[in-house]
């Protein structure tokens, strides 16, 4: 313990969890708190998955399959007490927690892994003594925080290179959507993802005669074919089918907001049209015996994991990926509009996420 | 000597006399015509001298990408405006990018950077993409390759010198996010305005009764090139320090139809792609057509090889792609912008026009060693003799 706590109120695009637990918990609860560690799992039905042997029987087909990275943002942790009232477990800050957002990791680099050196299964913090029974979250990672000067503090559309941990995991970054993954779950199913051709680039070699306009300089200085002949290695392993498809290695999640608008005037991202935060509730949640697992099978029972449809290899929040809408289905998130100016998409459905479940902690992790 | 008419090196009350020596590093003014506005910096990375030549050099760094193999400058030449006359460029490990790549060139003026991103809203969040992107490779920087991308620059003591002098007061300033500070900087003080246009403007200079005539066409009714690059940076996003509302328009221009259905292909759909909503689909950013002779190939994908090509396309309503799987009359486009409709150009028109767009073309932007690789030792316009020679 020990880590400095920050008071942080969180501010969740397009949920209603908005809560002002900074000054409800000082009054109440003004020095004595309590240690609270809420463990979490990875497991695919009733086998616990690491980055070691095969997931047996995954997705649609039933395919076993290896884990490549799992790795997902959790904000917004707080213990509900009977009345229904939720009260934020105030997070340890240290290099996996920052503000109301902590970082999970189940990917260690080991067996087919990518990932980070180090496991993360945890989430650490306090909270006021009370009577508990329930538990919630967000998968995610809020836009904007309240810091302890009262002013906003972004998390979500930071810039990685300068945020502070565990905000600051490059592969975890999405700088093309200017935030971050919340999920990044790949597998390696067995037999490989089958697809059609990856999207045609246009070619280089019919091209690139400077225009006849282009001064002299221009049309004799350049010389685009040689001008890196040592950049030729091929990208990545794909392997071209009779039939035209490819097959590649690895199915890919990847979640995240999308739609995100920025203000050229203040350089900050002033929204984002599908928000896809996952809020989690359980009514009963016991953190001394329980832990949260995020189930794979439940996770990829829609889709197909040695087939794809085209886009991205898997689902990145397309909401035109064919691969989306059952990913999207079990996340309980919407992923289109459900009626047209609904203005719903990437917003919680009414079916709700199917992939947490509680169960007990492993025998050897219980105290 | 090289006239820098886009910068006075600033020691304030003696900016005429000072030369680089005498410059205070953390100082900075832009020195630009009456028609173009001082732009937009970040608040947190403010213009300075010791920025923009640690930024310079930066840009020009190889070491900056994972393999070594790549710097910015590697897609973004200086005699090509700071593109790379290529259809599409080529990351450090052999990836392509989908898209064209665009010029640096006057970007500080640019209110949304890259093709069509509403996100990318300044140089400092652009430069992650190309940096650290994944899908394409371009610099290859990652979790795991970016401390010893760091430990390359720290046991180098001219650039703890050069970042000790851009980022004072810092304990520890060589960062990922000063190397994006820095880079921006330089970025943004890559100006051109010396063009014979601008020029002309200045009544400095006379254009041809060719080129007059381009121009008046280019600004007239008849081919109202103007709608999308009307600005004093030829686009339409154009922003600056004192802007109070901006407007970023996005354009289908009616380049593809595949199959009669409107698509543009994957994966360069434009707006499309950012905000899934259809009515976006084929949507670009209007690029600046300041030094649009030399940076061709064009469009967002490099499809169009020539200025004269690109004025056909535009007097035709659109490009009609008759063959292939991209085949479709674009010009039939339902999602094209109600702005690119058939005009009658005469050939004469069509060379009036071209003619026009080559006095954009800023020769001084071309050749300035205050813009040049640091690197090379023999100055810019020995080197291109020397290429030529080569052959």
């Amino acid at each position: 313990m020990g880590g400095k706590s920050f008071l942080f109120g969180s501010f969740l695009f397009g949920l209603s969890i908005l809560v002002g637990f900074a000054t409800a918990s000082r009054a109440e609860q003004p020095s004595i708190k309590r240690a609270v560690v809420i463990s979490f799992g990875l497991s695919a039905g009733g086998q616990g998955v690491g980055c070691g042997p095969d997931i047996k029987g995954l997705g649609k087909n039933h395919v076993d399959a290896k884990l490549h990275d799992a790795r997902f943002y959790i904000s917004g942790l707080a213990l509900v007490e009977r009345s229904g009232r939720e009260i934020p477990v105030e997070l340890e800050q240290n290099d996996w927690q920052y503000a109301d957002t902590a970082l999970l990791n189940f990917a260690d680099k080991s067996g087919a892994c990518k990932g980070m050196t180090t496991l993360n299964d945890s989430i650490k913090g306090t909270v006021p003594p009370g009577h508990y029974e329930g538990l919630v979250f967000t998968v995610g990672v809020p836009s904007l925080v309240k810091g302890e000067d009262g002013k906003d503090v972004v998390l979500n559309h930071s810039n990685f290179a300068t945020a502070p941990a565990p905000l600051d995991i490059q592969a975890m970054a999405w700088n093309w959507l200017a935030g971050r993954k919340f999920i990044k779950i790949e597998v390696d199913p067995e037999g490989g993802v089958t697809r059609p051709p990856l999207p045609q680039r246009p070619k280089q070699t019919a091209s690139a005669a400077p225009a006849p306009g282009a001064t002299s300089d221009a049309a004799n200085g350049s010389d685009p074919a040689k001008a890196d002949p040592t950049k030729s290695d091929p990208p990545e392993a794909v392997k071209v089918n009779a039939d035209g498809t490819v097959t590649v290695a690895t199915w890919m999640l990847h979640l995240g907001s999308t739609g995100c608008k920025g203000d050229p005037l203040t350089g900050e991202i002033i929204s984002c049209s599908a928000a896809n935060r996952v809020p989690v509730r359980f009514a009963a949640f016991n953190p001394d015996k329980q832990r949260v697992v995020l189930d794979l099978e439940a996770l990829f029972a829609g889709v197909d994991l040695n087939r794809d449809t085209g886009g991205a290899t898997g689902c990145m929040s397309g909401p035109f990926d064919g691969e989306c809408p059952p990913i999207f289905e079990k996340l309980g998130l919407n992923l289109k509009e459900t009626a047209p100016d609904a203005n719903d998409a990437g917003r919680p459905s009414k079916t709700g996420v199917k992939i947490f479940r509680v169960e007990s902690k492993p025998r050897a992790a219980l105290k | 000597m090289m006239k820098l008419r886009s910068f006075i090196l600033a020691a304030a009350p003696f900016v005429a006399l000072a030369g680089p020596a005498a410059a205070d590093p953390a100082a900075w003014s832009w020195s630009l015509p009456s028609f173009l506005p001082p732009p937009r910096a970040p608040a947190d990375n403010p213009m300075s001298e010791a920025r923009f030549q640690l930024g310079r050099k930066l840009f020009y760094e190889t070491r900056l990408s994972g393999n070594g193999k790549e710097s910015c400058a590697s897609c973004h030449l200086q005699k090509l405006a700071f593109t790379d006359g290529r259809k599409v460029s080529v990351g450090a490990t052999g990836e392509t990018t989908p898209r064209n790549a665009p010029s640096i060139v006057n970007s500080a003026w640019r209110a949304t950077l890259t093709w069509a991103n509403p996100a990318m809203v300044t140089l400092e969040r652009q430069m992650e993409a190309p940096m650290f992107g994944e899908a394409p490779i371009e610099m290859g920087v990652n979790d795991q390759n970016k401390k010893e991308i760091l430990s390359r620059f720290k046991s180098d003591a001219d650039y703890r010198r050069d970042f000790a002098e851009a980022f004072p007061g810092e304990p520890d300033p060589i960062a990922f996010g000063n190397i994006i500070k820095a880079i921006s900087v330089f970025e943004r003080g890559v100006v051109s305005a010396s063009s014979k246009y601008d020029l002309y403007l200045e009544g400095k200079a006379t254009l041809t009764p060719e080129e007059t005539r381009g121009k008046d066409l280019f600004f007239g009714e008849k081919a109202e090139c103007h709608h999308c690059h009307g600005s004093v940076n030829f686009d339409d996003q154009f922003y600056h320090a004192r802007t109070r509302e901006i407007e970023t328009p996005f354009h289908n221009t009616g380049l593809y139809n595949i199959d009669g259905k409107g698509d543009y292909p994957t994966p360069n759909r434009g707006l499309f792609e950012i905000t899934g909503a259809i009515e976006d689909m084929g949507k670009f950013r209007a690029p600046s057509l300041r030094n649009i002779a030399v940076t061709g190939p064009y469009m967002h994908d490099g499809s169009v090889a020539t200025l004269e090509e690109v004025i056909d396309i535009y007097a035709a309503g659109g490009r009609n792609v008759t063959s292939g799987p991209e085949q479709g009359d674009g010009r039939l486009n339902s999602r094209k912008s109600e702005l690119i409709v058939p005009i009658d150009l005469s050939e004469q028109e069509k060379r009036d026009l071209v003619a026009f767009l080559k006095t954009l073309t800023d020769e001084e932007l071309l050749t300035s060693s205050r813009f040049s690789d640091p690197w090379q030792k023999t100055p810019v316009e020995q080197r291109v003799i020397h290429n030529v020679s080569d052959r």
